[in-house]
């Protein structure tokens, strides 16, 4: 950060002198530019681009015209696309803590070259597994990794080690949205698609603030609006923010209290003969599940005692609809209102809208829903209503939850780099799928183990207790991402155990960790995203990483070479396969028969570099795509041929037939819909008792795991801003946009501010009773915070919030709250 | 850390004068023009940043200079968050 | 700390020599007559009006080392600025908008007004968005930065909403602004993402239009 700002701070220097001296700084010289298509490095909206190279260097990006989803537009993210890869500090090589010469957990960071930072990651791993066995190796990756990336650390991990320690920053992100699909749908992932924006007539916000965080999509949404009167914008939020510029009825509710909001929708759906019969007869079913289910904190905490359901949380057995109707007649809007702080009159209004037959409802939900202690609760909850009446998968009713990270559902969730998943929604506690990737993987059956994997918070857990041995992070900054950070980052550092992170830049994490290993940035290899509306987009390689930095593809798959079979399994299981206990994973996993097929070079890459596969001699992203295909097809997850991604602007599977799919379970959209029957929620086709139906939930309101109290007597919600992308590691290195926002405000409502000595800009301090911050209080920014609540983003590195956070969680998706926990607030 | 820039005037018929200015230590000449030049100077604390600025003046064709831009490290708030880990 | 006031210290000290050099008599009073005719600087919050600021002011220093933000300058010779004046160049540093007004408060001489008393009055300036052809938001981008880094977010900028011809889906967000609200700060000018600024902060006289005296909008009331 240093050398960045530094640079920052020459050139606002050099500008200001040559300005007064009436000089122009050194124009760019523009032409013979090379142009590509791309897709932005950000949120997951898909923005497609246009990447501008020229000697080697990207020198210019601009939105691509052609680009369904943004039509040349980009947010200030996209508009900067060309910068992010070229910050002062660019990892260039592999960095070892050392002292005198040899490993030191306590060493300075010295210079290494690849093979002696695999040198000392094969003693490590070879180490761990000796002693602790491969459930002491871990490795939390990305929704930002590329498709083909996550995939081979999957193989890696699951087949090689054979552990499913394995685990995306997507748990943070879109676990209880994948929960809730699946309890709901038994598929992953959105039924419609942004095509239901130009459709819809109303758009309902659950903890979505898409003005900053899905700008192009937030652009659309206004478009509607606009250009179509009657259409009606609801912005539902814990804090006021800038969605509600544009919205007709903006409702602040107490956290957690949007569950009991569902259900009184709910109640007055059903309680107004608002419920379309004909729908819920033929393709809902209902069901309900324990509730002592606890926080997903650890088990000897006292709020997990008496919660016998902790670990059989997304149990359910099958009730009638008289039970959801008197569940839900409970939540009258007179305890409902008072319980959420939403003035009556609204919440009715807001029924009333789903109620009305004629209006198309969208509702869009990111972290709100999902970073939530009843994270899976509260998607079901939402899906009961679009159910009940009938508002789901045809054009402008959808219940649509949107990804935050560009890849969230191409590489975690559709690759399934998750400790239970295997690709194309296959779990690993099924044998029946273990098998199936088992023969598509060729490996001898039992290579992959039955047992669900760590999640991410489990992994950071084990970390602290000594469980996990080697920990490696790729394409994340976990140490300043995950919530109660201080005890794991302590544990990182100070206990017995070896940290490794991938990155291009050096984050906290990297800083945390014990090798830092130099990474290839977005363009500087080939890759493929999907979006939030299923669309699959690819790019190819436009420049060559620089240093010796690497591409995550290559550290996995260049690693796998260390290790033979004789070292990594069993004889037996080695006996019984088509190998020998010399084989390397290498040739197991990545440079087999199957692979070599894929002849590099290829027409299809147009003579772009393609470093990995230069060096291997077949086209490796191309075998990896093909072979991952197959666990798609015919599945529901049909994936097109690696060739007709290169030479179109994406595709929403599933692709039959080469036509991709819109609105699913709809007959008419979706092939896979039998004709006569309208709707078919295939995803549930072969569960006994709600075969081809929808299901939904009972769940009631349920307090959070922690509300302010007098020593504490505030909200802390955490969250994003538009100029930065996550953790800011890329964004936060482009000068512009470092100067538009610089540091991490605490926004707060000013009379909590006056009443604690705070004016704007003073310095204050966000405590919990797991951490501290300082940084400055902003009582008129873009956020407005109600009473009682602050809301701090956690892009900063200098305000690291998520040592102040709780580490609960939704004991059924394993995801964090990062949007409740008790602070306060005084001046520094 | 401090960084200023010098927006300095100087003869332009005169060989070397920026060559001189960039053989002081801590001063890069970024921009150079007609007789009109950007000096970027860094360094170490307040009392050599203003000796620098005061030899660049010194220089031999140099009709005059004056701090366009200086920054030097904000001691309030960044320094009170302690290197995070 | 100690090296900041040393260091401010040393600048000042320069400035006020030269300002002694030039004071010594008429020279200076010429000097400011003739600065008079050059369009105003941004002056720091609670200036009187220009002409009077630059009589009254006595170049002291001590509002620039009461700006915590380093945001007020002191003018040096040539630059067509009354020589030892304090000013912003708000696209370097903005003003803050502290609430409690601190460069106001140590004032002798009454240049900055103590009546002062709340920043949101300030009027160093007004912003205009001057370049619509550079403006990103103008082509349908999202960026808006202008209007969150706006302290009067909502009053001095807001957002007006406009359907994108272009792309027929999308919507152009752009970003308007206020005389009635906007104090000049130049957070907008600071913030703005471009490599020149689309959003500058103006000196009043320069950036506001003038309705003939005669004539009233007949749709707004009249009080």
């Amino acid at each position: 950060m240093k050398l960045n700002r530094r640079d920052f701070i020459k050139s606002a220097a050099i500008t200001a002198a040559a300005g007064s001296l009436g000089l122009a700084s050194p124009a760019a010289q523009a032409d013979d530019i090379k142009w590509d298509k791309a897709v932005c490095r950000f949120c997951g909206t898909g923005c497609g681009v246009m990447i501008g190279t020229k000697n080697g260097r990207v020198v210019a990006n601009k939105g691509d015209p052609q680009a369904p989803v943004n039509r040349g537009l980009n947010c200030i993210k996209g508009y900067f696309l060309a910068k992010i890869l070229y910050g002062k500090d660019r990892l260039k090589t592999p960095y070892l803590r050392k002292k005198n010469g040899k490993f030191d957990k306590h060493g300075e960071f010295v210079p290494i070259s690849w093979s002696e930072a695999f040198d000392i990651m094969e003693e490590k791993f070879k180490d761990a597994l000796k002693k602790y066995g491969p459930n002491s190796l871990a490795m939390f990756g990305s929704g930002q990794w590329t498709i083909w990336e996550g995939y081979a650390a999957s193989k890696l991990y699951k087949a090689g080690f054979r552990t499913n320690n394995i685990d995306p920053n997507a748990r943070h992100c879109m676990a209880s949205a994948v929960a809730g699909f699946i309890q709901s749908f038994g598929i992953d992932e959105p039924m419609g698609c942004y095509d239901d924006i130009e459709n819809a007539t109303v758009f309902v916000l659950w903890g979505s603030n898409m003005a900053e965080q899905h700008p192009i999509l937030w652009s659309r949404v206004s478009d509607r609006k606009l250009s179509h009167p009657g259409v009606k914008i609801v912005n539902l939020s814990t804090f006021s923010n800038r969605c509600s510029d544009l919205a007709d009825m903006e409702i602040i509710f107490k956290p957690q209290t949007d569950l009991a909001i569902l259900n009184y929708i709910a109640n007055y759906i059903i309680s107004h003969n608002a419920v379309n019969w004909d729908f819920v007869k033929k393709h809902v079913a209902f069901k309900e599940g324990p509730t002592d289910i606890g926080y997903g904190l650890r088990a000897s905490d006292p709020r997990e005692q008496g919660q016998l359901h902790r670990s059989s949380a997304k149990k359910g057995w099958l009730v009638n609809f008289n039970r959801l109707k008197e569940h839900v007649s409970g939540y009258t809007l007179d305890y409902v209102s008072k319980l959420s702080g939403v003035p009556a009159g609204k919440l009715q209004r807001l029924a009333e809208i789903y109620a009305d037959p004629n209006a198309k409802i969208t509702s869009f939900w990111t972290m709100g829903f999902n970073q939530h202690t009843r994270g899976t609760w509260v998607n079901e909850l939402c899906y009961m209503v679009h159910l009940l009446t009938g508002k789901i998968s045809t054009p402008g009713n959808s219940p649509y939850s949107l990804t935050g990270q560009p890849s969230a559902c191409g590489t975690a969730r559709e690759v399934g780099t998750f400790a239970h998943r295997l690709p194309a929604d296959l779990v690993v506690m099924k044998k029946a799928h273990r098998q199936m990737a088992e023969k598509i993987w060729h490996l001898p059956e039992g290579t992959i183990p039955g047992k669900v994997g760590t999640h991410a918070v489990k992994m950071m857990r084990w970390l602290e207790d000594g469980k996990i041995k080697v920990f490696w992070s790729q394409v994340a900054n976990p140490f300043q991402d995950f919530a109660n950070l201080n005890p794991f980052a302590k544990a990182a550092r100070e206990m017995d155990n070896f940290i490794i992170v991938s990155d291009a830049y050096p984050t906290v994490s990297a800083k945390v960790a014990d090798l830092i290993l130099p990474a290839a940035m977005i363009y500087e290899k080939e890759g493929a995203y999907g979006n939030a509306e299923r669309r699959t987009q690819f790019w190819r390689q436009q420049v060559k990483a620089p240093g010796i930095a690497k591409s995550d593809l290559w550290q996995v798959v260049e690693f796998s070479k260390r290790f033979k079979l004789k070292e990594v399994w069993p004889s037996s299981l080695v006996a019984n396969s088509e190998y020998t206990p010399d084989t390397t994973l290498f040739e197991v996993l990545y440079a087999n028969p199957r692979a070599k097929k894929y002849r590099w070079t290829d027409p299809i890459e147009m003579g772009h570099d393609n470093d990995e596969s230069k060096q291997y001699g077949f086209y490796i992203q191309k075998y990896l795509w093909e072979e991952y295909r197959l666990f798609g097809l015919g599945r529901g997850h049909d994936l097109a041929p690696f060739d007709a991604y290169h030479r179109v602007r994406g595709l929403r599977w599933p692709v039959v037939s080469g036509k991709e799919t819109r609105w699913r379970f709809k007959e008419g959209y979706d092939p896979y819909v039998e004709t006569g029957t309208g709707y078919q929620f295939y995803g549930n086709k072969h569960k006994k008792g709600i075969e081809n139906r929808a299901v939904i939930w009972v769940r009631p309101y349920q307090p959070p795991t922690e509300s302010p109290d007098e020593n504490y007597d505030m909200w802390l919600c955490t969250g994003r801003v538009l100029e930065h992308w996550h953790s800011g590691s890329m964004t936060r290195r482009v000068p512009e946009l470092y100067r538009a926002v610089p540091y991490a405000v605490i926004y707060m409502n000013p009379d909590d501010a006056k009443e604690r000595g705070l004016i704007r800009n003073s310095v204050a301090v966000v405590e919990s009773r797991r951490g501290k911050v300082r940084a400055r209080v902003m009582t008129n920014g873009r956020n407005r915070p109600p009473r009682g609540l602050v809301f701090v983003p956690w892009f900063d590195a200098k305000v690291l919030i998520n040592k102040c956070t709780l580490d609960a969680t939704c004991p059924i998706s394993k995801q964090t709250d990062y949007k409740k926990c008790a602070v306060r607030v005084y001046k520094a | 850390m401090n960084i200023s820039s010098l927006a300095v005037l100087y003869n332009p018929q005169k060989p070397g004068v920026i060559d001189d200015i960039n053989a002081i230590k801590g001063c890069e000449v970024s921009l150079s023009k007609d007789g009109k030049a950007v000096v970027v100077v860094e360094s170490e604390d307040n009392d050599s940043e203003v000796n620098i600025c005061k030899r660049v003046m010194d220089v031999d064709g140099v009709s005059g200079a004056y701090v366009a831009y200086h920054y030097f490290e904000d001691e309030t708030i960044e320094s009170e968050y302690k290197e995070v880990l | 700390m100690k090296g900041k006031q040393d260091r401010r210290g040393f600048f000042i000290k320069i400035l006020r020599t030269i300002s002694a050099l030039f004071a010594g008599g008429l020279f200076f009073g010429a000097y400011a007559k003739q600065v008079k005719s050059e369009p105003s600087p941004i002056r720091p919050p609670g200036a009187l009006n220009e002409s009077d600021f630059i009589k009254t002011c006595i170049k002291c220093g001590q509002c620039l080392e009461a700006c915590p933000y380093s945001s007020i300058k002191l003018a040096k010779p040539f630059t067509g600025i009354a020589i030892g004046t304090p000013y912003l160049v708000v696209r370097e540093i903005p003003c803050y908008m502290c609430e409690d007004i601190p460069c106001v408060k140590p004032c002798p001489s009454g240049a900055l007004d103590k009546k002062m008393k709340e920043i949101g009055k300030a009027k160093m300036g007004l912003a205009v968005l001057i370049d619509h052809e550079n403006c990103i938001a103008y082509q349908g981008l999202r960026c808006e930065v202008c209007y969150r880094a706006c302290p009067f977010i909502g009053k001095a900028i807001t957002i007006e909403f406009i359907p994108n011809k272009r792309t027929g889906r999308h919507a152009l967000f752009i970003p308007v602004v206020h005389s009635n609200s906007c104090t000049g700060c130049g957070m907008c000018e600071h913030a703005c993402i471009l490599d020149e600024a689309a959003i500058k902060v103006l000196p009043i006289e320069i950036a506001k239009g003038k309705l003939g005296k005669h004539y009233r909008f007949g749709w707004k009331d009249e009080s």
